[in-house]
C-alpha cells in the first residue's frame, strides 16, 4: 500500500480507542484503565495542550519517569490530537533532553508528577542548551515550553500555558521543515509524523529519526497479523519509548484492541523482579531485547518453566546467542518465537521464525527474510554498485513505507544471504555498536569527551566483560600539563566519567576510561582501536 | 572478612557516587536509587562490584529489587551475603 492510500484508520484516533468501551486498555498490578477511559483521559490531555496553546501538528515531548498509565495516556492525547510526539529519556541528563526539546522547536512538554525534578532541570538547563544549537530559526527555549502535568494513571494534574508573550517558531507537522534540520540534515519527507526518535549520531549530537503514520501503519498491520494480536491478549510494557520497540508495545496493542500491562522500570531492573512481574501479570507477548530475556532466564528456579499464557515472544536490538536462545526456549516450551531486525530508520525490516525443531542445532540465529513491506537488497562492498542477487554477503540497503524517507537506506549493517535464502547479520561497516540494544555511536562519546578542556583526543571502543557483556572503554589524550590552567585538577577516569554523565545517557558512558599522552597508533598513523579494547 | 554494616553502607555510598551515578552530591541513605538513576545494567555493576569487593556470590535468584532500593536496604542486603553462616 502506498502512503498516499493509507486509511483513515492508519491513525491512532480516540473515536477508535473509545469505541472499544468496557475492554481493558491498561492494567497494572495493581489497578487497570478501560478504553473508554483511556480515550477520555487522552482527551483530556489533548484538550489541556490546546487550552495551553499548542497548535495542532506540533512537536510536543513527552517525559515519564514513574512509567504509569500516564505514559500511554500522554501518547494517545498527544498523537490522537494529531500532533507529533517527542519521547524524552528519563534517564538522560538535564541537559541533553533540554537541547533536544530546543532543537526539535517542542513548545509543550507532557510529563508525570514523578519527572518534576528532572523537568525542573530540563528548565533550568535551557540557556546553555539554546546557545548550543547555533540555528536562529528553529528553537524555542525550554523556558516558554507548555507544561502538562499528570499523575500516575493519567489524569491531568496541572497545565502551564505557553508564554503568550514567546514567539511561535511556527512549526509544521511535516518532516520538510526545519525543526528537524538543527541537529543533522534529513532528506525531505512528504508524510505526516507520529513521533521522531533520537539515536546515538556519529558526529557528536543526537541523530533525529522522523517516523511516519505510513510506515507505523504498515509496521503494526503486520506485526499484529504476524502474531495474531487480538482482544484478550495481554501486551507487556517493556522498551523505553525513545526505542522503537516500544512503538509495537503501544501502538499493535492498540490497533488489535489488547491489552497493554504496565510494569514499573525497577521490575525490569533484576530478573528476579521481572520474573515476580510476570507471574502475577501474566502476559501473552513480549517484546524485548535478548539481554532481557537472559537475565530472565538466569533468574528462574532450576526446571521452572514461564506461564504457558506466554505465547509469543519477539527479540530485536541485538544477536541473541544461540544457546541463550535454547534456554529460553526451554523455559517457555509452547511460545512462537521471533527474531525482528531493523535499524530505527526503517523500523523492522527482516523477521525470522525460530524453529524449535532445528534450533539445537543452529550456531546462529538469522535475521531471517524481508517483511512484506520491506523492499531489502544486498549491495556488493566492493563499491562497484552490484547487488547480489543470490547467495553472498554485502551492505543492506531497505526501502519501503517504514523506511526514512521511503528509501533506499543504506543500513552500514553487512548482512549474508545464505544457501538457504536466509539472511544473517555480519557485523557493521562502520564503528556503530549495541550496548544492550541500544545504539552507540563511538564518535559521538569520543566528541563529548573532546569538550572537556583537559582532553586533546579521545577514543571509544567497545570490550567484552565477562560478567557485563559488551560495554564501552574509552582512552583519551590530554593535554600536557604545562598546556592546562594551573588550577585545573587532577583529570582521571573518574572526572571524565562524569563530564560524560552530565552530557550522555548511561549506557554511553564508558566503564574506564585510560588517561595517556598519545593515543596508541597503528604504523601507518591511524588510531590503534584493537590496542585500546586489549589494554 | 568479617565487616560491619556502616562500613558496608560507606564503601556502597562511594562507590554508588563516584562509579555509578556519577553525581556530585553525596546520596542520602533513604534516598529512592531507582528514581536516582539506577537501572538495570547499574544495578548489575554494583552487584559485581559487590561480589568483588567482599568475595561473596550474589545468584540471580537471591537478587530482590526491593531490598537494593535504597542505600540503607542495600548496605543491608550486602552484610546479610557476607555475614558467614546466613541462611
Amino acid at each position: 500500500m502506498t502512503p498516499a492510500q493509507a486509511p483513515a484508520g492508519s491513525r491512532l484516533r480516540l473515536e477508535s480507542l473509545a469505541a472499544r468501551g468496557d475492554a481493558e486498555a491498561l492494567v497494572s498490578r495493581s489497578d487497570a484503565l478501560s478504553y473508554a477511559a483511556l480515550a477520555q483521559r487522552a482527551g483530556a490531555v489533548a484538550e489541556a495542550l490546546t487550552r495551553a496553546g499548542v497548535r495542532a501538528g506540533a512537536p510536543v515531548a513527552l517525559l515519564s519517569a514513574g512509567r504509569g498509565f500516564d505514559e500511554a495516556v500522554a501518547l494517545a492525547g498527544i498523537l490522537g490530537s494529531g500532533r507529533v510526539v517527542v519521547p524524552l529519556d528519563a534517564g538522560a541528563p538535564a541537559a541533553r533532553l533540554s537541547t533536544l526539546v530546543a532543537a526539535r522547536g517542542c513548545r509543550a512538554l507532557v510529563h508525570d508528577a514523578a519527572a518534576e525534578a528532572l523537568v525542573a532541570a530540563l528548565i533550568a538547563a535551557s540557556p546553555r542548551a539554546t546557545d548550543a544549537v547555533p540555528n536562529d530559526a528553529a528553537p524555542s527555549p525550554p523556558s516558554v515550553l507548555a507544561r502538562v502535568t499528570l499523575d500516575a494513571t493519567g489524569e491531568v494534574l496541572a497545565v502551564q500555558a505557553l508564554d503568550a508573550t514567546a514567539p511561535d517558531p511556527d512549526v509544521p507537522a511535516r518532516s520538510t521543515d526545519a525543526a528537524l534540520s538543527p541537529l543533522s540534515p534529513l532528506s525531505p519527507l512528504s508524510e505526516p509524523l507520529a513521533c521522531i526518535l533520537h539515536t546515538s549520531g556519529s558526529t557528536g549530537t543526537p541523530k533525529p529519526i522522523p517516523i511516519t503514520w505510513a510506515g507505523l501503519d504498515a509496521f503494526t498491520a503486520w506485526a499484529v497479523a504476524l502474531t495474531a494480536l487480538a482482544p484478550g491478549d495481554r501486551v507487556l510494557r517493556v522498551a523505553e519509548l525513545v526505542f522503537d520497540l516500544a512503538w509495537f508495545d503501544h501502538l499493535a496493542t492498540f490497533r488489535a484492541g489488547a491489552t497493554l500491562v504496565t510494569l514499573a522500570r525497577r521490575d525490569l531492573a533484576a530478573g528476579r523482579s521481572l520474573r515476580d512481574a510476570l507471574a502475577t501479570l501474566k502476559p501473552t507477548v513480549i517484546y524485548g531485547v535478548p539481554s532481557l530475556f537472559m537475565k530472565l532466564v538466569a533468574a528462574l528456579p532450576p526446571g521452572a518453566l514461564l506461564d504457558p499464557s506466554l505465547r509469543v515472544i519477539l527479540f530485536a536490538g541485538e544477536v541473541f546467542p544461540p544457546r541463550e536462545l535454547r534456554a529460553l526456549a526451554e523455559r517457555a516450551p509452547t511460545a512462537a518465537l521471533y527474531n525482528l531486525y531493523g535499524p530505527t530508520e526503517t523500523n523492522v525490516c527482516t523477521f525470522h521464525a525460530v524453529d524449535r525443531a532445528t534450533l539445537s542445532a543452529e550456531r546462529e540465529v538469522p535475521i531471517g527474510i524481508p517483511c512484506p513491506y520491506a523492499a531489502c537488497t544486498l549491495l556488493a562492498d566492493d563499491g562497484s554498485g552490484r547487488l547480489i542477487e543470490g547467495p553472498g554477503t554485502g551492505e543492506l540497503v531497505v526501502s519501503g513505507p517504514t523506511t526514512i524517507g521511503g528509501g533506499p537506506y543504506p543500513t552500514r549493517d553487512r548482512v549474508e544471504r545464505g544457501a538457504d535464502g536466509l539472511l544473517y547479520f555480519r557485523g557493521r561497516l562502520d564503528r556503530m555498536v549495541k550496548i544492550r540494544g541500544y545504539r552507540v555511536e563511538p564518535g559521538e562519546v569520543e566528541a563529548a569527551l573532546t569538550e572537556h578542556p583537559a582532553v586533546r583526543q579521545a577514543a571509544v571502543v567497545p570490550v567484552e566483560d565477562p560478567r557485563l557483556g559488551r560495554v564501552l572503554r574509552g582512552c583519551v589524550a590530554i593535554e600536557a600539563p604545562a598546556k592546562q590552567e594551573p588550577s585545573a585538577t587532577t583529570i582521571d577516569g573518574q572526572v571524565l566519567r562524569r563530564h560524560l554523565a552530565e552530557r550522555l545517557p548511561p549506557y554511553m558512558v564508558p566503564e574506564r576510561i585510560d588517561i595517556v599522552h598519545d593515543l596508541p597508533r597503528t604504523v601507518t598513523g591511524k588510531i590503534d582501536y584493537r590496542a585500546i579494547a586489549g589494554a | 572478612m568479617p565487616v560491619t554494616p556502616d562500613e558496608v553502607q560507606r564503601v556502597l555510598h562511594d562507590h554508588l557516587v563516584n562509579e555509578i551515578l556519577l553525581r556530585r552530591t553525596p546520596l542520602g541513605p533513604d534516598e529512592d536509587l531507582f528514581e536516582a538513576g539506577l537501572d538495570s545494567m547499574a544495578l548489575t555493576r554494583v552487584l559485581v562490584f559487590v561480589e568483588d569487593r567482599f568475595g561473596i556470590r550474589i545468584p540471580d535468584e537471591d537478587v530482590v529489587v526491593d531490598e537494593l532500593s535504597t542505600l540503607a536496604r542495600m548496605a543491608r542486603f550486602v552484610t546479610a551475603q557476607a555475614t558467614p553462616g546466613r541462611t
